[in-house]
């Protein structure tokens, strides 16, 4: 089941479930002090743009590099990022398309690494690819399932009497 | 099989295969540590060029999203480039091998009902699809069940192709076999045979293919119409001719499953009810008056 993340309020949106939902949201927020970092900030700024560019893509799915920013801050703010490319720059990089490649893979079955780095002429090392993922998963203890504002959105727009989500705004599933 | 020694972690200590799927292996195990055992269920990657296959990481994401007492818990996940290992809590049991093994015991009216009741109070956070006796774990000692039917927890994998086709229809909804559309209630339905058969020890339905398996729910709960399942007319069956949607003699729920107390064939008649709108939820059941002296 690719991650949707409207799925955790299809219940109705009983308060119960937006009590869990403000429980659980914590674990997948960045540690505090984080955005008042400056040294990171010009990191995240650098982060954001090169996902802008190289999530570019046909039936863009803004989740996606949501979704990766979320695991970057997430990773960021409590781990050092692992030194697996060579050099610093390219290091980097790595990092932050995995991050990407990562978030992707949660929301497209079908999503394949080596076809996206060749469409954008990226030439990560697969073996690098490989391990770059495996350490942001595992310090993210496998929890990829990101509970997000975008979480709540379904109990607030039934507060305001809306349509229904799906006919006003229809996430594509894949 | 060497290469499993250092991969472990020394950490678990590996004893015999008790599995075998075209993911992989699941083995049973040993944490060298606590002294207690577990299952590992071995995923080998098939592609290396491709980072961790999302399968894994969808899989292992949703497994920790489920923290419940009746879910068979994921306690480790080690990894390798070429394969990951998914550590989950072992039991012995499941609930086939139980009703088989303990005749008696396991058809004490009460722990039928306890088990019931914490197989519905999981089921309604997730859709299984595939609910059945030998994915339901028991655990002897405490009397408690666990399903270990979520994924990748699945101790044996579905087919490449998960249809209906391949899997035994016995606990397979109507809906399911008609290949309509489906969703939670195809759950609570096998939750009903299942019930059905803890009462009895014998599958409430046989159906060797959808035809016959249909034929028999129709047998016993009768042949749905526009009143009762609106839209049915539209999933493909030909009512026009009833009787020949039926065989063998009419008997209704309490003939078929008999010691049950009234109260539990007015449930097991709401969880089996044809029309998947009108079956009874999983959150209704478990307020059923079938509960109130458990």
């Amino acid at each position: 089941m690719a991650y949707n993340p409207f799925y955790h309020n299809d219940r109705d949106g009983e308060v119960q479930v937006f009590r869990k939902l403000i429980r659980l949201e914590t674990k997948f927020m960045a540690s505090e002090g984080y955005y008042q970092n400056d040294k990171i900030a010009s990191f995240r700024q650098f982060a954001l743009s090169y996902i802008e560019e190289i999530s570019r893509c046909e039936q863009f799915d803004a989740f996606v590099p949501y979704l990766a920013m979320n695991y970057f801050d997430r990773f960021v703010s409590r781990h050092r990022v692992p030194k697996i490319a060579r050099s610093y720059m390219e290091n980097t990089k790595l990092f932050v398309m995995c991050c990407l490649t990562i978030s992707w893979k949660m929301r497209m079955k079908s999503f394949k690494v080596k076809l996206f780095q060749f469409q954008r002429s990226l030439a990560f090392d697969e073996k690098d690819v490989m391990r770059m993922e495996f350490r942001i998963i595992k310090s993210l203890q496998y929890e990829m399932r990101s509970l997000t504002p975008i979480s709540f959105s379904g109990y607030f727009i039934q507060l305001i009497s809306c349509p229904p989500l799906s006919r006003c705004l229809k996430p594509q599933f894949v | 099989m060497d290469y499993l020694i250092d991969t472990m972690d020394n950490k678990y200590e590996q004893l015999e295969t008790i599995g075998r799927g075209n993911f992989g292996e699941v083995y049973k195990c040993r944490d060298r540590e606590k002294n207690t055992f577990a299952s590992m269920k071995r995923i080998l990657f098939r592609y290396q060029d491709d980072g961790v296959p999302g399968s894994v990481i969808r899989g292992v994401a949703l497994l920790k999203e489920l923290d419940h007492p009746n879910i068979i818990s994921l306690l480790d996940v080690l990894d390798d480039e070429k394969w990951v290992d998914l550590v989950f809590e072992y039991l012995e049991m499941d609930l086939w091998r139980f009703m088989g093994t303990y005749p008696r015991i396991g058809k004490d009216p009460n722990l039928t009902k306890s088990f019931l009741y914490q197989i519905l109070s999981d089921s309604y956070r997730i859709l299984h699809r595939n609910l059945k006796p030998r994915n339901i774990m028991v655990d002897v000692d405490k009397k408690i069940v666990k399903i270990a039917d979520y994924g990748l927890a699945r101790p044996v994998d579905a087919p490449v192709a998960f249809t209906y086709q391949v899997l035994s229809p016995g606990y397979k909804a109507p809906e399911l076999l008609i290949d309509a559309k489906y969703s939670t209630p195809v759950d609570i339905w096998s939750v009903g045979c299942i019930f059905a058969e803890m009462v009895t020890h014998h599958p409430l339905f046989n159906g060797q293919c959808e035809h016959t398996a249909i034929m028999e729910m129709f047998s016993l709960l009768g042949v749905p119409n526009v009143e009762t399942w609106p839209g049915v007319t539209s999933l493909g069956i030909n009512l026009s001719n009833p009787e020949a949607l039926v065989s063998g003699v009419r008997r209704s729920l309490s003939d078929v499953v008999k010691g049950l107390e009234p109260t539990g064939i007015d449930l097991l008649a709401q969880m089996l009810c044809l029309n998947p709108c009108r079956r009874i939820t999983a959150r209704d059941a478990l307020i059923h008056a079938y509960f109130r002296n458990a």
